[in-house]
C-alpha cells in the first residue's frame, strides 16, 4: 500500500514538484542563512584563530577581541612576572589604512607582534620566510591581500611588492593562509614596534598581551594567576563552546572566542536579521507544503474513500499520507542541502559571504522539516480519520 | 466446497437509518425488511433519494443503522455487534465493490488498481498483480494491465472496476450502478460476468440500478421507494420478469 501511496505522489506532477520546491526552499534558506550567520560569527573571532596563543590578557573591561582597550607598555613585562607564565608577549592589532602605488585606499587588519620571539605569527606560510619579518619595511599579509592589495584590479600581490601605510612603506616578504577578518580587511603582520610606526601614535598602543602557562600549569590557573595579580583581564583562546555560551552563569576563567560571539549576538541586530529569514523559510515552507499537500489529499479523497470502503484501515491511509509526506520531505530536503552545498562551494571559493556549517545546522534544518511534514502529514490525517467510506456511495 | 450454513448472503429486519437531529431530522430508511440469497443476482431499484444508497452503505458496513434494528446480518454475521477496526477487515475480505464514478486512482496501472483489495489484505506486490492480471484477462483486458485508467473508455474503466471487486473473491459484491456508464452490448458482457460470479452458491450480487436493460439477469428484484421495500419479485422460468418492470420501475 506504501507503493501505491508514492505512485500517487509522484504521479499528481504538479504537486509533487510544489511540494519539492517548497521544502527545498525552506531547507535551503534554514541551512544557508544559518550556515552565513555562523560563518559571520566565526569572522568575529578570526584574530583570535590568525594570531594563535593560549591566553589572551586585555584590559579588565574588554569584552570581545574586536574592541579593545589599550594597555600599557609595561603591561606586558607584568604579566611575564607571573610566576605560572611562560612568556608573554606584546599584540598591537588595528584597522589601518593602506594606499596603494596606483592610488587606491584599502582598509587592513594590522597586526604587530613580538619582533625576537615572533609569537602570534601567522601559523601557516604560503610564501615566504616567517624570519624575513624582522627585516625593514617588512610584513606579511594573507591571502585575501594578495588579491585586495594588488595595484591593477584582478592583479596579484606577490612578495617583494610594496604598498604604503600612513605614508610609510611596506615590503611584502610572506604570504599567509588565514581566516578572514570580520571587518572584511586582509590582515598584515609587522613588528609590534613597526605597527607602532605605522600607526598615528596615542598614549597607549598595546593592544593585548598573549601568553602561555608554564609546564605543568593549567591554561585556567595561569589566567586566573594572572588576573589577581595584574588585575587585567584573562581570556583563553580554545575556541567557541556552546556549553559555555548558553551557560546562565558565566565560568570564573572565560574562551575569548565565546564571549566575542556572545558579544556580537547581545549587541548587533546580526541574529535578529538572520533569525527573520530562517523564519520566513520555515512558515513559508511550511505554508507551501501544508496547502500543497492538504489540496492533494482533498483530491484523492474519493480514492481514500474508496480505499477506506473496500477494507483499507483508517492506520494504513495515515501511513500513506505520512510516507508520501516524508518522502517529498527527504527529498526537498536532499535537494536544499545540495543547493545549500553549491553555495557553500562558492562562498568558500571566493572566502566570502562568510559559511561555516556546524553539524547541529542541518541536523535542526532536519528536525524542523520533519515538523513540517508532519504538520502537513496531520491536515490530511485530520481529515481522512473523519473520512465515511459511505461517502463513496453518494458520488 | 462446503454448503453454506445460511442461504442467505444478507438478510434485515427492521431496519432504520435517520441524518440530523431534532427537527431536520430525516427519517431516510424505514422499517425495512431484505433478503439478499447466496447465488442470487439481486436488484435494489427505486427513485432517487428513496434510499438505496443509504441500504447499501449499511449492508456494506461503511454505514452504522439506527440502534434499535432488530437484525442486520452480512455472511452470517451480525455486523452491528463488530467493533470498526473489525468491520473494516471484514469488508476487506469478505466484500467487493462497484462503485458509480468507478472510483480508480489515475495515477496507477490497470493492475496496480484491481490489486487494491489484496495489498489491503497484505498479500505481496507482486503476488497481487499476478493474480490482478488473471482477473484483468477474464474481463478481457489482459493486454492492457500496464495502461493507466484515464487511457480507456467507459466502459473499460467499469470492467476494471469489475475486476477489482472480484480479484479477492469476495462473497458479496455490491454495485452501485453498475452499467450506467455502458452502451447495451457491453451492459450485457458485465451481467454475464455477474451472473458467473453468482453461479457459485456461496456468493452474492447486490446491484442498485436505473437500468432496466439488465433487469432481466436479476434473480430477485427489491423495489424501494421512502424508505421503505414496496415490492418484491423473485424472478426464475415460472416467475418471468413483471411487464411494468421491463420499461422502467414503479415509484
Amino acid at each position: 500500500m506504501l507503493r501505491l501511496a508514492l505512485k500517487m505522489l509522484f504521479g499528481d506532477t504538479g504537486k509533487y514538484l510544489m511540494l519539492v520546491a517548497g521544502l527545498v526552499f525552506a531547507t535551503f534558506l534554514m541551512a544557508q542563512q544559518s550556515a552565513v550567520f555562523c560563518g559571520l560569527m566565526s569572522w568575529t573571532t578570526a584574530t583570535l584563530k590568525n594570531v594563535p596563543a593560549p591566553i589572551w590578557v586585555v584590559e579588565a573591561k574588554v569584552e570581545q577581541v574586536n574592541e579593545t582597550n589599550p594597555l600599557l607598555d609595561t603591561d606586558v613585562a607584568r604579566v611575564r612576572s607571573v610566576d605560572s607564565v611562560a612568556w608573554a608577549a606584546p599584540i598591537y592589532s588595528g584597522i589601518q589604512r593602506v594606499r596603494l602605488e596606483n592610488g587606491n585606499f584599502k582598509i587592513i587588519q594590522l597586526i604587530g607582534i613580538d619582533a625576537t620571539t615572533l609569537a602570534g605569527a601567522p601559523v601557516k606560510l604560503i610564501e615566504g620566510r616567517l624570519e624575513d619579518l624582522r627585516l625593514p619595511h617588512a610584513v606579511i599579509i594573507d591571502d585575501l591581500g594578495v588579491k585586495r592589495l594588488s595595484k591593477v584590479k584582478g592583479g596579484k600581490v606577490v612578495v617583494g611588492d610594496t604598498f604604503e601605510i600612513n605614508d610609510q612603506e611596506a615590503r611584502v616578504v610572506g604570504i599567509a593562509d588565514t581566516m578572514q577578518s570580520f571587518t572584511g580587511g586582509p590582515y598584515v603582520w609587522t613588528t609590534y614596534e613597526r605597527a607602532l610606526q605605522y600607526t598615528p601614535p596615542q598614549r597607549k598602543m598595546l593592544s593585548a598581551v598573549i601568553a602561555a602557562p608554564r609546564e605543568g600549569i593549567s591554561e585556567a590557573q595561569c589566567v586566573a594567576d594572572i588576573e589577581k595579580e595584574t588585575g587585567l583581564k584573562g581570556y583563553l583562546n580554545r575556541g567557541f563552546s556552546w556549553s559555555e555560551f548558553t551557560a546562565k552563569k558565566a565560568p570564573s576563567i572565560q574562551d575569548f572566542n565565546t564571549t566575542t560571539v556572545a558579544w556580537y549576538v547581545r549587541n548587533t541586530g546580526i541574529p535578529i536579521s538572520f533569525g527573520i529569514t530562517v523564519v520566513v523559510g520555515f512558515v513559508v515552507g511550511t505554508a507551501i507544503s501544508c496547502q500543497t499537500f492538504y489540496s492533494f489529499v482533498l483530491e484523492n479523497m474519493k480514492h481514500l474513500g474508496a480505499l477506506k470502503a473496500m477494507g483499507a484501515s483508517t492506520g494504513t491511509l495515515c501511513m500513506m499520507l505520512l510516507t508520501q509526506a516524508f518522502t517529498v520531505g527527504m527529498i526537498g530536503y536532499g535537494i536544499g542541502l545540495f543547493f545549500t552545498a553549491g553555495f557553500a562551494k562558492g562562498a568558500l571559493a571566493n572566502e566570502q559571504p562568510p559559511f561555516y556549517m556546524p553539524e547541529v545546522v542541518p541536523l535542526a534544518v532536519f528536525v524542523v522539516i520533519i515538523l513540517i511534514c508532519s504538520l502537513s502529514a496531520l491536515l490530511g490525517i485530520w481529515r481522512v480519520s473523519r473520512l465515511e467510506p459511505a461517502m463513496v456511495f453518494r458520488g | 466446497m462446503s454448503e453454506p450454513a445460511s442461504p442467505y448472503a444478507a438478510r434485515v429486519r427492521g431496519l432504520n437509518k435517520s441524518f440530523g437531529d431534532g427537527s431536520s431530522r430525516l427519517h431516510v430508511l424505514k422499517d425495512v425488511a431484505m433478503d439478499v440469497k447466496l447465488g442470487d443476482i439481486t436488484m435494489l431499484i427505486g427513485p432517487s433519494g428513496c434510499g438505496k444508497t443509504t441500504l447499501i452503505s449499511i449492508l456494506a458496513g461503511t454505514l452504522k443503522p439506527d440502534s434499535g434494528t432488530q437484525e442486520l446480518s452480512v455472511l452470517e454475521q451480525d455486523i452491528q455487534k463488530l467493533s470498526t477496526g473489525q468491520i473494516t477487515k471484514f469488508r476487506a475480505q469478505n466484500i467487493g465493490f462497484i462503485f458509480q464514478s468507478f472510483n480508480l486512482i489515475p495515477t496507477l496501472s490497470l493492475a496496480e488498481n484491481v490489486s487494491v483489495p489484496l495489498l489491503i489484505q497484505g498479500v505481496g506486490a507482486r503476488k497481487a498483480e499476478q493474480k490482478a492480471r488473471e482477473v484483468l484477462a477474464l474481463v478481457g483486458l489482459g493486454d492492457r494491465s500496464k495502461s493507466r485508467p484515464n487511457q480507456l473508455s467507459g466502459g473499460q474503466q467499469q470492467r476494471v472496476a469489475i475486476a477489482r471487486a472480484l480479484v479477492h473473491e469476495p462473497r458479496l459484491i455490491i454495485c452501485d450502478e453498475p452499467t450506467a456508464a455502458l452502451d447495451a452490448k457491453n451492459g450485457q458482457v458485465i451481467m454475464e460476468l455477474f451472473e458467473n460470479v453468482a453461479r457459485s452458491k456461496d456468493r452474492a450480487v447486490l446491484i442498485v440500478t436505473h437500468d432496466n436493460r439488465i433487469f432481466a439477469h436479476a434473480n430477485r428484484i427489491a423495489s424501494m421507494d421512502d424508505g421503505r421495500i414496496v415490492e418484491v419479485h423473485d424472478i426464475d422460468a415460472s416467475h418471468p420478469l413483471p411487464e411494468n418492470l421491463k420499461h422502467g420501475f414503479h415509484q
